[in-house]
């Protein structure tokens, strides 16, 4: 939830009340600030819903109408009064009870959730917790109520709704066979050429079987893990190894570009034509501005011309896949998201272009989009409709086919329980502090575009460390002094910066390649996401020097 | 009654799965999602084992010649790989299930004997054993096409 660290320009200014200054814009503007220590997101929602319930500030004729769980989820939470969750998180029981207060009062409640949650401890749990406020007070589905579940990119989005993110296309259940069938009669393919027996392997596990030696092939598009993943130092060796065939496909020659056995230069936004879709579900049309430099293609074009060499065909030996550009793509996707619940059909590359953006649903026919989901409290969790039957959130076990239908959630939410379980490193004697990295406002992920901005590089040149003045009292740490900071895989020298973090907390932002936070990070991800954890490693610093 | 018996091989069983999965822990480091996992199953079946030891203290005066042929050797120490990760789980899922079952068997031991506590502790164990099995049999079936057939 950690939207920009580092020093707002011009100086710090005093905190709210009088109270010392929090540490990040977002925080700054904060009536409330609750300053959880790293990993136990949980532990504090939890209490939250338990101030929720005991002072019956839950919607109990909504809850019971629209949503399916609250016994099991009063049960749990009844287990973590205020004073026991801040043991934990190191938010005082004065500032939970508040920030219950706040939200069990409200009028209108919107919920935004980032990195903050799905890249700590318990990841999926918490952010399930976050709905469930929502839930509980009823307040989904009507103006200035809603749950923003978002992602940090607007293509992200698309991936989730297209199935490159581990699921299938238009949001598709590869447990439920006819899903399968319908992507099979779309592509005219046989049924059994769409891996459907498994989830997805997710790309931590990818990674690994290019460890082992079964993943011989590693086509990387538009990201780049060379500066962005845990543990870099495995993923350097990983790349560099002699049994892995890299292709690298994007508009810079990136980090893990270099490293690549060929490079494929792609084209980049302004370049070529297609969609993007953001967090409130408005797709836009974006089109092609200048041509694409020298040898550079858009992505799309790249991969056609893969398929079309490599001869992949359909079940009557037409070329697969079938379309030849954006637009033709495009009326494709529309086909295969009709009926589900980002139905695109109604849309059209005219109809974008005249209006500037439209939000899904909107099917064919429609008038317009849907600005609003849920507004009948009617939620896509029909066995035959969702997206998945369900995971447990302690140990991502999938839930069967028949344990989701005995569950009769009806067009019901629901409402997830989970208890709090310590991440999978937590400081000791070694390593002492707690790690958790996040971003400049002034840099994007690996500093791809924006350290080529000179604006932008100038503002945030480079890395640096921050901790509490009382960390820095004990370790003889000074505001600018250079400091190594060090994990169990590797270590880094930076600027160190004494800032208002919680003691015991220290903080990197992972956008630089040479001066890598995730040289620190560790090989760990959530049980259901499989998104790595970047939030939870413990480091210790000492002064150089 | 034989019900002494069956907690004294439910207590082996549970203790015998706790040390397999410190083993598989400790033998794939490198699969984090499977030790992080099997670390803290493990400190559950050794919870199980200890939840047990009241009761097989209580019904023990009675107890009849440990039937040593009830218990099976399922685990015969971790193997490296692809496929040994699977053959690991495997054993365990196995494992898991000889206690699975054996709680509900006691459970309905301790309902016939009227032993609101121990058929308490049948309750949270159990649920907690099929938590596990329910995991095994997801990360298995996610292995299974990788390690049986792309790996060499």
């Amino acid at each position: 939830m950690v939207a920009d660290a580092g020093p707002p320009p011009g100086g710090r200014p005093a905190g709210p009340r009088g109270r010392r200054p929090p540490p990040t814009p977002t925080a700054r503007e904060a009536d409330l600030h609750l300053a959880v220590r790293g990993g136990t997101n949980l532990a504090l929602l939890n209490a939250i819903q338990h101030e929720l319930f005991r002072g019956g500030q839950v919607d109990r004729d909504w809850v019971a109408a629209h949503a399916i769980g609250v016994e099991e989820l009063e049960e749990q939470v009844a287990d973590w009064p205020p004073e026991r969750a801040a043991e934990v998180c190191g938010v005082p029981a004065g500032q939970i009870r508040e920030a219950a207060r706040i939200l069990g009062q409200a009028g209108r409640l919107l919920s935004t959730v980032l990195q903050g949650v799905y890249q700590s401890n318990q990841a999926t749990a918490a952010a399930c917790q976050v709905n469930n406020i929502n839930l509980l007070r009823g307040m989904i589905g009507r103006p200035g109520c809603g749950v923003l579940q978002m992602n940090g990119q607007p293509t992200a989005q698309n991936t989730r709704e297209c199935g490159a993110d581990g699921d299938l296309p238009g949001f598709r259940n590869w447990h439920n066979p006819a899903h399968i069938d319908e992507l099979a009669e779309l592509w005219n393919v046989d049924r059994m050429t769409i891996p459907h027996w498994a989830p997805p392997t997710h790309a931590m596990q990818i990674w690994r079987y290019a460890e082992q030696g079964s993943v011989k092939l590693l086509w990387i598009s538009g990201t780049n893990p060379a500066v962005s993943l845990p543990e870099l130092a495995r993923v350097r060796d990983l790349l560099a190894s002699e049994g892995l065939f890299v292709v690298v496909q994007d508009a810079f020659l990136t980090e893990t570009a270099a490293l690549a056995d060929v490079v494929l230069p792609a084209a980049l936004w302004g370049e070529k034509t297609g969609t993007f879709t953001n967090a409130d579900r408005t797709v836009h049309l974006s089109e092609r501005a200048v041509d694409p430099p020298g040898e550079a293609r858009a992505d799309l074009d790249i991969f056609l011309d893969y398929a079309r060499r490599m001869g992949f065909q359909d079940s009557d030996g037409q070329p697969l896949a079938a379309w030849d550009g954006p637009e033709a793509a495009f009326e494709a996707w529309k086909a295969c998201s009709k009926g589900r619940p980002c139905d695109y059909s109604g849309l059209s590359y005219d109809r974008l272009r005249e209006s500037g953006g439209i939000q899904w649903p909107c099917p064919e026919g429609a008038d317009q989009g849907t600005e609003r989901l849920y507004a009948d409290g009617h939620f896509p969790t029909d066995p035959e409709v969702c997206e998945d039957y369900g995971h447990d959130l302690a140990t991502g076990a999938e839930q069967t086919p028949e344990e989701y239908r005995a569950k009769q959630p009806g067009g019901r939410a629901f409402l997830r329980a989970a208890d709090y379980q310590p991440g999978p490193e937590t400081p000791d004697d070694d390593y002492p502090l707690l790690l958790t990295t996040g971003r400049s406002l002034y840099q994007f992920h690996t500093r791809t575009k924006t350290g080529r901005a000179p604006e932008l590089q100038g503002a945030a040149p480079e890395a640096w460390l921050e901790l509490s003045a009382a960390d820095a009292a004990e370790l003889g740490v000074a505001d600018g002094d250079r400091v190594l900071v060090a994990s169990r895989r590797g270590r880094i020298e930076v600027t160190a910066r004494v800032t208002p973090i919680a003691k015991g907390m220290v903080f990197v932002p992972f956008h630089y390649a040479d001066q890598a936070a995730n040289e620190l990070t560790l090989t760990a991800w959530d049980p259901v996401s499989k998104q790595p954890l970047y939030k939870t490693a413990a480091v210790r610093v000492a002064k150089e020097g | 009654m034989h019900l002494a018996s069956y907690l004294g091989l439910l207590h082996l069983a549970e203790l015998k799965l706790a040390r397999a999965y410190l083993e598989v822990t400790k033998a794939h480091g490198d699969e984090p999602d499977v030790a992080v996992l099997c670390r803290r199953f493990a400190d559950q079946s050794t919870a199980h084992a200890d939840a047990l030891a009241p009761f097989v203290e209580r019904y023990g005066e009675d107890r009849p010649e440990e039937p040593e042929r009830l218990h099976s050797e399922l685990f015969g120490g971790t193997r490296g790989g692809g496929l040994g990760l699977l053959r690991d789980l495997h054993d365990l899922y196995l494992m898991a299930t000889e206690c699975e079952v054996t709680w509900a068997l006691v459970g309905q031991a301790a309902q016939g004997a009227r032993d609101a506590d121990l058929f308490a502790v049948v309750e949270r164990c159990e649920g907690e054993v099929t938590a596990q099995l329910k995991w095994l049999r997801t990360r298995m079936k996610q292995a299974a096409p990788q390690a049986l057939v792309v790996a060499d």
